[in-house]
C-alpha cells in the first residue's frame, strides 16, 4: 500500500493504519531500534511505541515523507530507551556512536543562545552540501548506527573507505559548526 | 546517559534527508571501477584516473604543504582493465574466492598492503595461463606504503565471464606530484610483463587529481585458447 493510502488509513481511525504501517515498514524499524537497543526485546517495545506514537500524531500531522517521519520517531525513542538503561545493557557501539558525535560538538561548548533547532538547522544545511555518498555515510552512522561493515555493504565501499570518509566528514562538520558560531 | 545534543539535533533533520539514506543505493556501484574489467593478456590497457569521492579540504588547508596531507582527501583512483574481454572463465583461487569487496556481488582482494600476489584460475580451479598479479607502487624505487588508500583487485559475478571479469584499482592520495609504478609479472618467470606508470597530480586549485600515464609497457605473451 501506498504512503498516502496508510496516512488516510490513519485519518480514518482504522486500525488498519499500523498493520499497513508494519508490513511497509516495520522491518526498517526494527533494524533502527536494534542498531541502538542492541536488544530484540527492547526493539520490538520500540517498534509498538514508535506505531502508537504515530497513531497520535496522525492526525493532525500530515507527514510529507512518511518513512523518514516513522524512522525519525522510531530513532527518538530508542534514544530515549538507551538513556534509562543500565549501563552495561547499553550497546557500545551506540554509546561510541553517541560519543563521536558528541567529539563534534560537545555539550557543554554550545553557545547560550543556540537552539536545537539551530543545530538541526545547520547540520542539514551542511549535508546537503556534501556529495551524496559522503551525506548518505554520515546520516547511515549517526542517524540509522549501522555499523561501518553494513555501509560499506550497503554502498559498495571498503570499511577503510568509510572510516576514512567518517573521519573527514565529523571533522568538517565541527569546523563548520565552529565556523558558524555556534561553539562558544 | 544523557543523549548529546548534537544528536538529538541530527534526530530532527528533515525526513527526505533520512528517506535518502533509506533508498540511496551508492555512486560507486555505478561507477566503472566496480565495474570491474579484465586485465588479462591484452595489449590494450586503459587507465583512467579519477576523482574518487570527495572533497574535505578545510579553508585553511594548502594542499601544496606536505604535513598537511590530512586536510586533503580528495582521493585519486586508477582503475586499470583491458579493452576487450579476452580473458575468459577467470575466477579468484584459495582464499581470495570468497572475499567480499565493494558490493554484495564482487569477489575479489582488498589490500591494506602495498605488495601481493594472487593466483587467477579458472573455475574449475586450474590456474591462468599467464600472468600473476604482484602489484608494486613505489615513488622513486622506494616502496609507497602510507598514502595508498588501498588496493583493488576484483571480479564482477555479475558480468558474465567472458566480457570483463578483471580489473585492479589503486586509490590514495599525494600532496606533491608522484609517479606510481605498477609491475605485473608472469606467473611462471616471475618476469615484469606489464609496467605501467601514472604520474599523480593533486591540482590544488581545482581540487581534484591529473592522472597521466606516462610509460606504458606491456610483454603480455598471447592467450592460447581463452
Amino acid at each position: 500500500m501506498d504512503d498516502l493510502s496508510i496516512i488516510e488509513l490513519y485519518f480514518a481511525r482504522d486500525e488498519q493504519a499500523i498493520k499497513e504501517t508494519d508490513v511497509k515498514y516495520g522491518k526498517l524499524c526494527r533494524s533502527i531500534a536494534y542498531n541502538i537497543l542492541n536488544n530484540k526485546e527492547d526493539s520490538e517495545e520500540c517498534v509498538n511505541d514508535t506505531y502508537i506514537g504515530v497513531w497520535n500524531a496522525i492526525p493532525p500531522t500530515r507527514p510529507k515523507n512518511f518513512m523518514g517521519f516513522i524512522c525519525k520517531i522510531t530513532r527518538n525513542l530508542s534514544l530515549k530507551r538507551v538513556e534509562t538503561m543500565a549501563r552495561q545493557k547499553r550497546s557500545q557501539a551506540t554509546v561510541i556512536s553517541l560519543d563521536e558525535l558528541a567529539e563534534i560538538l560537545p555539550d557543554e561548548s554550545i553557545g547560550k543562545d543556540v537552539s536545537n533547532e539551530n543545530i538541526t538547522e545547520l547540520i542539514s544545511e551542511f549535508l546537503r552540501k556534501e556529495k551524496a555518498d559522503v551525506r548518505n555515510v554520515f546520516i547511515r552512522k549517526y542517524y540509522f548506527f549501522d555499523s561501518v561493515g553494513e555501509i560499506a555493504e550497503r554502498y559498495g565501499f571498503t570499511e577503510d573507505k568509510i572510516k576514512s570518509m567518517l573521519y573527514h566528514t565529523r571533522k568538517k562538520l565541527k569546523d563548520y559548526l565552529i565556523k558558524e558560531g555556534v561553539v562558544i | 546517559m544523557k543523549t548529546p545534543r548534537i544528536s538529538e539535533a541530527f534526530g530532527n533533520i528533515p525526513e527526505d534527508l533520512i528517506s535518502e539514506a533509506v533508498t540511496y543505493k551508492g555512486a560507486s556501484k555505478k561507477k566503472s571501477f566496480i565495474k570491474w574489467g579484465a586485465i588479462a593478456a591484452c595489449l590494450c590497457l586503459i587507465v583512467t584516473g579519477g576523482f574518487f569521492g570527495y572533497l574535505f579540504s578545510s579553508p585553511d588547508s594548502s594542499p601544496d604543504t606536505p604535513n598537511n596531507e590530512n586536510n586533503i582527501m580528495s582521493f585519486f583512483m586508477i582503475t586499470a582493465h583491458a579493452a576487450n574481454g579476452e580473458s575468459t572463465d577467470l575466477s579468484f583461487a584459495d582464499s581470495c574466492l570468497n572475499s567480499s569487496v565493494g558490493g554484495s556481488n564482487i569477489f575479489g582482494v582488498d589490500m591494506p598492503l602495498f605488495n601481493f600476489s594472487v593466483r587467477p584460475t579458472d573455475f574449475e580451479g586450474n590456474e591462468a595461463l599467464y600472468e600473476r598479479f604482484d602489484i608494486s607502487v613505489s615513488y622513486n624505487g622506494i616502496p609507497v606504503t602510507d598514502k595508498i588508500e588501498h588496493i583493488l583487485i576484483g571480479y564482477d559475478i555479475s558480468i558474465p565471464p567472458s566480457n570483463e571479469p578483471w580489473s585492479w584499482s589503486i586509490s590514495g592520495w599525494f600532496t606533491e606530484p608522484t609517479d606510481i609504478i605498477v609491475n605485473i609479472l608472469d606467473k611462471e618467470s616471475h618476469e615484469i610483463v606489464e609496467t605501467i606508470t601514472v604520474n599523480v597530480n593533486y591540482l590544488a586549485d581545482k581540487q581534484e587529481y591529473e592522472l597521466k600515464v606516462t610509460n606504458l609497457t606491456t610483454k603480455f605473451p598471447e592467450q592460447q585458447g581463452a
